[in-house]
């Protein structure tokens, strides 16, 4: 099984035979495994996960909560997780951003481990475009958060001038 | 290469001024189980990973933990801002602003300056992971510490927040803990 020690970017080989014994349990509690001796799915030892179902937050409750995976969430003590309302539409409009781009750093971070899980890469697709939609809205009416922005093409030169996240009042 | 985007990965707003709360909050910038070490560390281990995975999920957490810095110094900077001589004396930050003015400056909550004796990395992957797990956990169990003394709900909310990053990150840094285990043991 030495295909197992090596990263697969175009993919890897389906192993023939049964899984072996030591397959890692699975870490996400909200993935369950196929049925055992029923593998229909190629499977390559600590790489692809079965095909159930991500059991992910949608991006507003994960973005609260800190994680997209359910199996995760822990709360502390009886603290709630929340965002308070934005105030006005320049911090919706960035909070909508963050989300989405939130979401898909998760599920990066997921296929970091399971990078042959279609339903995670679509999942990712799914939040970039989302977050691109976002960032785009935002550039044009409030400057740019990135220096690849349409927003940059008039004075003053949006990236310079305000915005700056750790200013209080921003 | 790495590139900025000009916004906080979790939003922070600290309206209340709380002195008090800066010597505290600054061990997660520059203190052993802090976001800075944890970023270097992570960055420095992804060299010797023996596979993609181990590749790619320490470049993506190293960045990640780049961005809770971020937010870890933006809380210290929004307590601290716009305070007053007497404000500064009374909190027991004279030292501080007496070597630093307003910077910020990464300590830990003795004063003990960041040292790269933090960035555990041995070389060998399964230790390296026992090692980003602990790491993980400590830092969660320092987040309460740090909730527990807060009463601002503009800190306890990104407080929580990088909390619940740890322990995603714990899970993720788990999961390769086995691969790699399993890989040795084949």
């Amino acid at each position: 099984m030495n295909s197992r020690n090596q990263g697969c970017p175009g993919g890897c080989q389906s192993p023939t035979g049964p899984m072996p014994p030591k397959f890692p349990q699975p870490l996400h509690p909200h993935i369950p495994r196929p049925p055992q001796g029923g593998a229909q799915q190629p499977l390559s030892p600590g790489m692809a996960p079965p095909t159930a179902t991500l059991n992910v937050f949608s991006p507003e409750e994960g973005f609260v909560k800190g994680t997209m995976f359910r199996g995760i969430y822990r709360p502390y003590k009886n603290y709630t997780p929340r965002l308070p309302t934005p105030p006005d539409e320049k911090s919706a409009m960035m909070q909508e951003v963050n989300k989405y781009a939130f979401a898909a750093h998760d599920i990066l971070l997921y296929l970091d481990n399971f990078p042959n899980d279609q339903e995670a890469i679509n999942l990712y697709n799914g939040f970039m475009e989302a977050y691109l939609r976002a960032r785009d809205a935002y550039e044009e009416r409030f400057g740019a958060i990135t220096t690849e922005s349409d927003a940059l093409k008039t004075a003053p030169f949006s990236w310079t001038v305000g915005g700056w996240p750790w200013v209080r009042g921003t | 290469m790495f590139r900025y985007e000009k916004r906080l990965m979790f939003p922070v707003k600290v309206r209340k001024r709380d002195l008090k709360m800066v010597n505290t909050i600054i061990t997660q910038y520059g203190g052993p189980d802090g976001e800075l070490a944890a970023a270097l560390r992570y960055l420095n281990q992804r060299y010797s990973m023996p596979d993609d995975h181990g590749r790619a999920l320490l470049t993506d957490i190293g960045t990640e933990e780049l961005s809770h810095v971020e937010m870890v110094a933006t809380m210290v900077h929004q307590l601290m801002a716009g305070a007053s001589i007497e404000e500064i004396k009374e909190a027991g930050l004279g030292k501080h602003y007496g070597q630093r003015g307003f910077d910020l400056f990464p300590v830990d909550n003795f004063g003990v300056p960041f040292t790269v004796a933090y960035v555990g990395a041995v070389g060998d992957p399964v230790a390296d992971m026992s090692e980003n797990m602990a790491a993980e956990q400590k830092a969660r169990a320092v987040y309460e510490n740090l909730i527990d003394l807060a009463d601002d709900e503009d800190l306890i909310q990104p407080l929580l927040w990088l909390r619940e990053r740890e322990l995603l990150h714990f899970a993720m840094f788990k999961e390769l803990y086995e691969r790699y285990k399993n890989m040795e043991e084949t």
